[in-house]
């Protein structure tokens, strides 16, 4: 299992309800990580934990803090359970 | 793509939406009106923020000179603090809320006679309709209530059920839980106070539930919304 798949499984479905799905797309595409309009993941085993990070400071950038609020608890519990570093945008 | 909403929404017989939607704001302010007879209830009075245009909505539905009460699910300054605005506009009415949210709100420096439901019987008889409150304590207000309209079978939760976005829809789409869980794992205090209260509405016959935040949860989805609160994941901040 890839945790750092699952939580850009969140950051894509927390950012499809807070910002639409083409705007969601738009800055992932925009950071070379491809999705379809239903929230697949192009080649989700790669995703490391750099990805996390950046897909994150990349959300905050562009959208500002709320973008992180929608994902912190959710990313910060799968972090945890899974005994692996919280991102540091979430701390 | 948010929706622009420019007028008021007929919801059921003498309900309406009222909200605001040109907002740069993710949490959006939804409120409603219930009229009946010669009476008018306005639910969750709004934000001074949205004062002109909300009240330019509702002057648009009704003569505002009917609206007899003022319901406020708790006393957050997005729902109270146009309070003062509707006063000075219309003078003092009936400000219906939990005697835990009236002490505070109170504080607007309101001079509308404060009625707490907690000592009527959670009840409002108004001519076409009994209105109903139910008590919701700790979501997340100590005060929050719920009002149920019993003629239509709306259900209007305050911020329970409400959600984050900037997409807004005036009716869930289908990311809408994402952006409900988003709102309510920051602000629900425990899954066992959500799951005691949700005992509260789960059998009632719900037709629509309309938050003060985020879209309206249709009839045929709210026995999904109210087992996707009961699952959610809240409290969190205990842990840090």
């Amino acid at each position: 299992m890839n945790v750092y798949k699952n939580m850009l499984d969140i950051i894509i479905r927390r950012e499809f309800a807070l910002l639409g799905r083409y705007q969601t797309r738009e800055i992932l595409k925009s950071i070379g990580i491809n999705i379809d309009e239903k929230g697949n993941i192009q080649n989700p085993d790669n995703i490391k934990a750099e990805d996390i990070e950046r897909i994150l400071n990349e959300f905050k950038k562009k959208i500002g803090f709320i973008s992180v609020l929608v994902v912190k608890l959710p990313l910060r519990r799968l972090a945890i359970q899974n005994n692996i570093k919280v991102p540091r945008v979430i701390l | 793509m948010s929706e622009n909403y420019e007028k008021p929404e007929k919801l059921a017989d003498g309900n309406y939406w009222v909200g605001y939607t040109k907002t740069d704001s993710a949490l959006r302010t939804n409120a409603y009106v219930i009229e009946s007879g010669d009476e008018v209830a306005l639910i969750d009075a709004g934000s001074i923020w949205f004062f002109k245009s909300m009240s330019a909505q509702i002057e648009s539905i009704v003569d505002v000179n009917k609206i007899k009460y003022f319901i406020q699910h708790h006393q957050d300054p997005d729902l109270c603090s146009s309070l003062p605005f509707w006063e000075k506009k219309i003078g003092p009415r009936k400000i219906l809320a939990h005697s835990k949210a009236n002490i505070l709100i109170y504080h607007y420096g309101v001079k509308s006679e404060l009625v707490n439901v907690d000592y009527i019987n959670w009840e409002l008889k108004m001519p076409d309709r009994l209105i109903k409150f139910i008590f919701m304590p700790y979501m997340h207000s100590p005060g929050e209530i719920m009002t149920y309209d019993t003629k239509t079978k709306v259900l209007f939760s305050g911020d329970i059920f409400g959600g984050l976005s900037f997409d807004w829809h005036l009716y869930a789409n289908e990311d809408y839980f994402e952006a409900m869980d988003a709102f309510m794992e920051h602000y629900m205090p425990s899954k066992e106070i959500v799951n005691i209260n949700m005992k509260k509405i789960e059998n009632l016959e719900i037709s629509m539930i309309c938050p003060q935040h985020g879209s309206i949860i249709p009839g045929d989805r709210v026995k999904e919304a109210i087992e996707n609160m009961k699952n959610l994941e809240c409290g969190s901040y205990l842990y840090e």
